[in-house]
């Protein structure tokens, strides 16, 4: 598969094991391998974006309890979703801008992950949610700031 | 025979270089020689003496120390077997290392170092290294376990508040709340919240009554938990057992 590269597996491993470490406990509400099923939907082709998001939905799912599999059901949705709003936009406006785009649907994918998960849990806590929100934000684009440089993604190009 | 001027100065500095290079690696050792012999230089006599004074009178001091620790240990002792005190090792502690946390940060979960090669089983409880409750085991393999924490959606477990009352203890992954405690148990607020181990006599802490709100229409009050182990980040944990 074209995209499906030793690069991208390995940093989908390094944000995997992020998650199982959380070197800050959890007092950093973030999910790492969410975040990459983020980028790769907006920077990669669809079918390693999906594979990716399959195998690491698969692997998510087997370290976490319960018999549900949310992630692996929810992740390759969100990627899906993400990969076809990126191009439609792009396709009806072209002077639009794609850091706006982005991170617009950057910020849709973080509310669907919070209203699935918050579905799931049956809680609902405004104060988790922001805290979430933020700090995903934040990891997000200082992982897009590093890491999309070398791939030719610049966050502040208008689309051609 | 005779080398011109420029010749000579460059085996000069070559000289110098292999030199330098040679003596690069013992750079520390030469720093602490010297550092050494200054210090010695620099100590004066009579500096010893004082020295030398000074732990002496440190040294009976603590001897005093010692044997009046000795003494309380035997005395507390004593006192706990005259009264028939019960040993405090009322429950093995095992304490096991954490391998992972759960991915989703919508769980509280630690997958931790230890199974049935152990003797671990599932529903025992987990304390942190100050004894206060941090979860319960809910799964157990062979070489590893799943511990929930206090405050995972999914962790319940029965607890006392204060002296009298008992309740539902539920997690909501900012904290814990208490289910199922009706306004005349006279529970307050800063009421501290226990369990026992099994068939223990010790209470282990879970935390203490942060709030209580009591809605018109509610059968039970509503009561948020200050839990006493506030750690986010646990590298050991302790079972009972």
């Amino acid at each position: 598969m074209k995209g499906l590269n030793l690069k991208t597996l390995l940093l989908f491993t390094s944000l995997f094991l992020l998650d199982l470490i959380r070197p800050l406990g959890y007092s950093l509400a973030v999910e790492f391998v969410f975040l990459g099923i983020i980028f790769v939907s907006l920077n990669e082709d669809l079918l390693p974006a999906l594979a990716i998001s399959a195998i690491f939905g698969l692997l998510c799912d087997s370290f976490n309890p319960g018999i549900k599999p949310l992630s692996l059901v929810e992740f390759p949705l969100i990627c899906l979703l993400n990969h076809y709003l990126f191009s439609y936009f792009r396709l009806v406006n072209k002077k639009i801008q794609v850091l706006i785009v982005k991170s617009s649907l950057v910020l849709l994918a973080l509310i669907i992950h919070i209203i699935i998960n918050s579905i799931h849990s049956g809680l609902i806590l405004p104060l988790f949610w922001i805290k979430f929100l933020i700090q995903s934000l934040l990891i997000y684009f200082s992982m897009n700031y590093l890491i999309g440089k070398d791939r030719g993604i610049y966050p502040f190009k208008t689309a051609q | 025979m005779r080398l011109p001027s420029k010749t000579k100065l460059k085996i000069l500095i070559i000289y110098l270089l292999v030199l330098f290079l040679l003596f690069l690696p013992f750079k520390n050792a030469i720093r602490n020689l010297f550092s050494f012999f200054f210090h010695q230089l620099a100590i004066t006599p009579q500096k010893t003496l004082q020295e030398n004074e000074k732990l002496r009178k440190e040294n009976i001091s603590l001897q005093i120390k010692v044997k009046e620790s000795e003494h309380l240990k035997k005395e507390n002792a004593d006192l706990k077997e005259v009264l028939n005190f019960k040993s405090d090792k009322e429950f093995d502690l095992i304490g096991v290392g954490v391998l992972s946390f759960s991915p989703s940060s919508w769980r509280r979960y630690l997958l931790i170092n230890g199974g049935e090669d152990i003797g671990l089983e599932k529903g025992l409880l987990a304390v942190d290294k100050k004894g206060k409750l941090i979860g319960k085991i809910t799964e157990v393999k062979k070489t590893f376990s799943h511990l929930i924490l206090v405050n995972d959606p999914n962790f319940n477990l029965s607890v006392f508040v204060g002296e009298l009352g008992s309740g539902l203890l539920k997690g909501n992954l900012t904290g814990a709340k208490i289910l199922y405690i009706e306004e005349d148990e006279a529970i307050k607020k800063g009421d501290r919240i226990w369990i026992r181990a099994g068939s223990s006599t010790s209470a282990i802490e879970v935390g203490k009554v942060k709030s209580i709100r009591k809605e018109t229409n509610q059968l039970f009050c509503d009561i948020a938990v200050k839990l006493a182990s506030e750690g986010a980040f646990f590298d050991k944990v302790f079972i009972l057992k």
